[in-house]
């Protein structure tokens, strides 16, 4: 076992954490943000064959992995770790939270994303969220996903390769439409007359669809056999 | 369709009018020879004591010795009488096995007695009153009727009303060696000139079609004149009982055809039709009427024939004419015609005369050869309506290809255009961004060094630096995006980048965005300066306003769009920070939008009006 493992103070920690980031002061800080509340065991890992190695023995509750690493993409390895641990669940880290990056994210069958600068606390917090059950989703995911919609119900090149992928209902999108002009869940459920709480399962399933979706289409491919860097 | 610019062409022969002259040449030799021939071991008969004899058979002439051919003359004719020749032939016994005669021509019916006995009797075909045509009569006669020593023959001959009795000369012979020449003729004057009009319909039916299709007036008068041919001299129409014996109604279809044909000279000329031209009916249209009516007997008949064939002779003449104007301009199509209407008025002017000297021999050329000329014209018609239909092709392939060369220079100098105006959009764009890195992200980079270089470093203002410096770039970023005019979506992505600052600056974020219309030409640029004076006016809220919320807003104006940043603060400010509000000014100012600044005991509100629609091409 080569990845080094930092345990939280208590040892006696709710969840574990897989961290898989090459930077190292970035990776400390992520380290620490996450252990700060001690309701995490963060184990981690500075490229994907650590990271393989470590998820051929172990159950992450939660990764946290860069998507560029030394030694490649870390997609694949992402996918394969959901499919061994459906219930794993994964946040992609990102400097700049682009387009590109997110749909990356979504392809690896991520719930979110953290930015690198992120604070502490909103770090910890994402996690948690996530770890809880609900999975955040940002205003640039959602304009994403309503764009492409759009363009679909226009008429334009069908950007869902399988015609057969779950779509959304009006419902869900609705929600979509309010956390892509950034107001919260709070605020969604009050504008939609929702209790708060059925906010994120209408989320959860969002991302359920949009998983199997985004794994059909080209970008995708694209980002897969190299055509678009991340 | 003689173009003008035939006009100018040098004068040349296309082997296709050597081809015509040719053919006419050799139709007009070959039926001479044919016609005049004599046959050879045959004994010829070349005088006969012939005299008339009327209905009752009274004498009404009486005989004397005439040399063959002979033919009634004009003042002695008269419709009931009849041509009765006799002459007499020694014969040995031996020949009258295989012995036959032979009579090249003859009008209108003859019937022949040998001895006393009636041997064999010949009718011209008269369903029409063929005029322009003699037929040969061949009888073979058996030994019965011949005897050894002197036969005598006679030979009775009826005309058909207002025309004259006549008889070629006369063979007796081999029977053999005398088919052969009767062969030889009937060939000459029934067989080709029935091919001839055959083809002659098929030819009309075609020129039709095509005149139909195209409009040229060419292919319609052709069509016309072959069509009228047919219908003066074919066997192959039945007359349907409308041309009696005594009228020539059928052969009035000859001035007509010679009518037609003078107007496909004309338009083969190249010259205009008009209304005039109608005139032309005239002539025709009066010498038929005049037929049918049955008017004319005897001398008035015979004036109305005499200038039926003056006018065919006139109108050739004027077609002749016109051909010979257009050719002499250098009408190449004009020259051909001319030739052969020229062949055919040679033959036309014999056969006429031979009618007016009442010449015995009968030997009428013009059917075969004009018919042949017909044919001629018809095959170099349709040559040249080929010919025509290949230029045409040409002529399209041409088109296309300057189509295509003109549609690859468009496209060539569409492509350089552009490509100058993706060049120059990139340009604005790279100016752009320079300005925007230079503005935020360079000034904090620069600020970031000059903290870490000092003496004495600052690591938390290092790191607010560093921060804001990733705020900003990450707004350039979210400008690049693609909110398809929607503010709103704009303003969820910076709330989703600076809500945790604002948070972190222990400031409560209040949301009104509200929707409003999607702004016209909302690009990155707009974006950006939209998202940076919100930015500008949160961080003066952070920094200066000792507020504890701060309440983002959209709204819809009369004057367009609005979008508000309101806090709740002591109104210090934006002036200790004079550069930003000059900022904030300069961006609406590009926006073509208003800023205003409003600041009161309950907190300070900056309002951003933008237009419904941004210029294009900022």
């Amino acid at each position: 076992m080569t990845a080094q493992a930092e345990q939280s103070s208590t040892g006696q920690a709710a969840h574990r954490v897989l961290l898989v980031e090459d930077d190292p002061p970035i990776r400390k800080r992520l380290a620490a943000a996450l252990a700060a509340k001690g309701d995490c065991a963060v184990v981690s890992a500075a490229s994907l064959a650590e990271a393989r190695a470590w998820l051929g023995q172990e159950r992450p509750d939660l990764i946290v992995s860069d998507l560029r690493l030394p030694d490649g993409l870390a997609i694949d390895l992402l996918a394969e770790a959901r499919e061994r641990y459906p219930e794993v669940e994964i946040l992609v880290i990102s400097v700049l939270g682009d387009e590109t990056t997110i749909l990356a994210a979504i392809a690896a069958g991520a719930s979110g994303y953290l930015l690198k600068d992120a604070l502490p606390e909103d770090i910890h917090a994402t996690a948690i969220e996530v770890l809880s059950g609900g999975s955040p989703i940002s205003p640039s995911i959602a304009r994403f996903i309503v764009r492409r919609m759009r363009q679909d119900s226009a008429g334009a090149a069908p950007a869902c390769a399988d015609p057969a992928a779950p779509r959304l209902t009006p419902r869900e999108i609705d929600i979509l439409w309010g956390i892509a002009k950034g107001l919260t869940y709070n605020e969604i459920a009050e504008q939609l007359g929702l209790s708060r709480h059925t906010v994120p399962s209408h989320i959860k399933a969002i991302y359920r669809k949009l998983h199997v979706q985004t794994r059909g289409e080209a970008v995708y491919e694209a980002i897969q056999q190299g055509l678009i860097k991340l | 369709m003689s173009q003008p610019s035939r006009a100018t062409a040098p004068w040349r022969l296309p082997p296709a009018a050597v081809w015509l002259v040719l053919v006419l040449v050799g139709v007009g030799v070959l039926s001479s020879f044919l016609a005049f021939q004599e046959p050879a071991g045959g004994r010829a008969i070349r005088t006969a004591e012939c005299g008339q004899i009327d209905a009752n058979g009274r004498v009404v002439v009486p005989a004397r010795t005439v040399a063959l051919p002979y033919a009634v003359p004009w003042p002695e004719r008269h419709p009931d009488q009849k041509l009765v020749c006799e002459f007499t032939v020694e014969m040995a016994a031996a020949m009258g096995a295989e012995t036959a005669l032979y009579i090249p021509s003859f009008v209108d019916s003859v019937a022949l007695e040998v001895n006393g006995q009636a041997a064999f009797l010949a009718e011209r075909y008269r369903m029409r009153n063929l005029r322009l045509a003699t037929l040969p009569a061949f009888a073979p006669l058996s030994n019965d009727i011949l005897r050894d020593g002197a036969n005598r023959f006679r030979l009775t001959l009826s005309a058909l009303p207002a025309r004259s009795a006549s008889l070629d000369r006369l063979f007796i012979g081999n029977t053999q060696a005398l088919r052969t020449h009767f062969h030889a003729r009937w060939f000459m004057v029934a067989v080709l000139p029935t091919l001839a009009l055959g083809g002659a319909i098929a030819f009309a039916i075609v020129f039709g079609v095509i005149w139909v299709a195209l409009r040229e007036r060419e292919f319609g008068w052709l069509s016309a004149t072959l069509a009228l041919g047919v219908l003066q001299g074919s066997t192959l129409i039945p007359d349907f009982g409308l041309g009696p014996p005594d009228r020539p109604i059928w052969s009035m279809f000859g001035l007509w055809e010679v009518a037609a044909a003078l107007m496909f000279c004309r338009a083969v000329a190249g010259l205009p039709a008009s209304r005039r031209d109608l005139w032309w009916v005239l002539p025709p249209a009066l010498l038929t009427l005049f037929f049918m009516s049955g008017l004319g007997g005897g001398p008035l008949h015979r004036a109305g024939l005499l200038l039926s064939m003056t006018m065919v002779v006139v109108y050739m003449m004027l077609a002749l004419w016109v051909l010979a104007r257009a050719a002499w301009r250098g009408s190449e199509d004009a020259g051909i015609v001319l030739l052969g209407k020229a062949m055919v008025f040679i033959f036309v002017v014999h056969d006429i005369s031979i009618i007016l000297r009442q010449n015995p021999e009968l030997i009428f050329l013009t059917r075969a050869v004009y018919s042949s000329f017909l044919l001629a014209v018809a095959m170099w018609m349709t040559l040249r309506f080929v010919r025509a239909m290949r230029e045409v092709d040409n002529t399209a392939e041409i088109l296309r290809e300057r189509v295509a060369a003109t549609q690859d220079e468009l496209r060539q100098t569409y492509e350089e255009l552009r490509l100058r105006r993706e060049a120059e959009a990139v340009d604005r764009e790279r100016a752009r961004l320079m300005r925007d890195l230079h503005d935020g992200l360079g000034g904090e980079l620069a600020s970031m060094l000059a903290l870490a270089d000092s003496p004495d470093p600052h690591p938390q203002e290092i790191a607010s630096h560093a921060r804001a410096a990733l705020a900003d770039m990450r707004l350039i970023i979210s400008s690049l995006e693609d909110y398809g005019g929607d503010l709103t979506l704009a303003l969820g992505t910076w709330r989703e980048r600076a809500g945790p600052q604002v948070k972190a600056a222990g400031l409560e974020l209040v949301w009104a965005v509200r929707d409003v219309p999607s702004l016209v030409r909302l690009g990155p640029a707009q974006t950006l300066d939209i998202l940076r004076i919100v930015q500008e006016a949160v961080t003066n809220v952070v920094k200066h306003a000792h507020a504890t919320r701060v309440t983002i807003e959209t709204f819809e104006t009369e004057e367009g769009i609005g979008l508000s940043i309101c806090d709740n603060g002591s109104g210090g400010g934006p002036q200790a920070s004079g550069n930003g509000l000059g900022n904030m000014q300069m961006r609406a100012r590009r926006l073509n939008a208003t800023l205003t600044i409003s600041r009161d005991n309950r907190g300070t509100c900056v309002r951003l009006v933008l237009p419904r629609e941004f210029a294009a091409g900022s």
